[in-house]
């Protein structure tokens, strides 16, 4: 799974927030926020990353169990999904 | 991320407030218009070469959207004058559109061709923002001196539209127009823009040669335009009509909580906390109606001439006065509408006095 090009995450006043950049404002004319733990699985999604590399980036991450951190990266990873910003 | 994105944001925005950190700029890419409004507070006409020479570039636009980015800066709105006049407006706005900021584009709307417009419709801003001074030909000719600007603006609007771009339709109440306002409301729906209205008028600001005084509505006026507004929105169930606030380029943040807020606090807004403005020349300023305190981020570099803004607003006295006062929940007041019109920061003005007793008195007798 790829984020598709022309957004962008960033910092701003301590939170996580995705825009989309120049010709990608006619699909998606907004802003969307991410968790912490969201951001991470972005930026490893801006380069490509399979479910059970996000898995596993979050067990490195998190004290929790590897059925709750699935859950977690499956919701994360439909949210996006369907914004339609996966390739 | 189940929050709507107007909620998402009142969010940052109260939290970079808090943090004072900037994440709402106004860049002010000229003072020049090719409408010639009498109540304008900037206002310069078209043809005045030696004002384009002290012009930021396109270069610096982009320089200073880097750093203003780069400082956490999300919200940009686009402003003039009028910022079509530019004839790089498009190398500026095409920078400015890849680089992650939420952009919106005050324009009148008289200059979009369709060659504009299919552009424009490729990379969108969140919203172009349309000042409409009138329902005819005649009063764009009395408010802007413009007899066409009429036939312009509504074929702006159209193109605009055709492309799928969000529009706002805002319209500034003044002597010449403000007896329009359902007029202009139907204009709005028609289109399908949101439907704003600038309802204070500002002296002009320092070095410009309008009369805006001249031009503004009494403060009887303003609360019988009150009172249209309030019946229109009784009749047009949809979405309220949005005040604007033509000056500081933040329409898209309509409220702002800070629990710390305390009385000497003479910024009620973003203004020096989370917010700046760019005038055309360079200067980074609170508010674009406020001429100081002024800093140079492109000579001091853009972190050192924040700080040093937000310093400046620091010190800015509140007026207790106003504070105090018993009409004070119906007073748009601030420090730059107290100086423009007092001369002082912290001295109440009898027009604003006059507007907010006669709302106050208006609402007990009703």
């Amino acid at each position: 799974m790829k984020i598709k090009d022309g957004f962008l995450l960033r910092e701003i006043a301590g939170s996580w927030v995705v825009v989309p950049l120049g010709q990608r404002v006619v699909e998606y004319n907004g802003l969307m926020v991410l968790s912490e733990s969201g951001a991470m699985l972005w930026k490893k999604m801006e380069t490509g990353a399979e479910m059970d590399d996000l898995v596993q980036a979050i067990l490195s991450e998190y004290d929790i169990d590897e059925a709750t951190a699935r859950a977690d990266v499956e919701e994360m990873v439909g949210n996006i999904s369907k914004r339609g910003l996966i390739e | 991320m189940a929050l709507s994105w107007r909620e998402v944001s009142q969010q940052l925005v109260a939290n970079a407030r808090s943090m004072r950190t900037p994440i709402s700029a106004a860049f002010e890419l000229t003072s020049r218009c090719n409408l010639r409004c009498k109540m304008c507070y900037v206002s310069v006409p078209v043809d005045r070469p030696d004002i384009e020479a002290r012009e930021l570039s396109a270069k610096d636009w982009i320089t200073l959207a880097e750093q203003a980015r780069d400082a956490g800066v999300l919200y940009i709105t686009l402003t003039g004058g009028e910022v079509f006049i530019r004839k790089d407006f498009r190398e500026i706005y095409e920078a400015i559109s890849s680089m992650g900021f939420i952009t919106q584009i005050y324009t009148n709307g008289t200059l979009i061709t369709p060659d504009i417009a299919k552009w424009l419709g490729k990379i969108p801003p969140l919203l172009v923002s349309i000042t409409i001074y009138g329902s005819s030909a005649d009063t764009y000719d009395k408010v802007c001196g413009d007899k066409e600007g009429f036939s312009r603006v509504l074929k702006g609007i159209k193109l605009l539209r055709q492309e799928g771009i969000n529009l706002e339709l805002k319209t500034t109440a003044v002597k010449g127009n403000w007896k329009e306002f359902d007029a202009i409301g139907a204009i709005a729906r028609k289109n399908e823009a949101v439907y704003g209205v600038v309802n204070y008028i500002s002296p002009r600001r320092e070095g410009y040669g309008n009369d805006p005084l001249g031009e503004r509505l009494t403060p009887q006026e303003v609360v019988e335009h009150d009172a249209i507004r309030v019946a229109y929105n009784k009749k047009n169930h949809k979405e309220p009509v949005h005040i604007a606030n033509d000056e500081y380029g933040e329409s898209l943040i309509k409220s702002i909580s800070e629990p710390e807020q305390n009385d000497n606090d003479a910024f009620l807004c973003q203004a020096g906390k989370s917010g700046f403005w760019m005038t055309w020349d360079g200067r980074m300023t609170p508010c674009g109606l406020m001429n100081e305190p002024s800093v140079y981020p492109m000579r001091q570099g853009f972190n050192v001439a924040w700080e040093e803004l937000k310093e400046y607003c620091r010190k800015i006295p509140a007026c207790l006065e106003c504070h105090d006062c018993e009409y004070e929940s119906e007073c748009y007041y601030c420090p730059a509408r107290l100086k423009l019109e007092t001369g002082a920061y912290d001295k109440a003005a009898p027009y604003l006095c006059e507007i907010a007793k006669l709302r106050k008195n208006i609402k007990i007798t009703v």
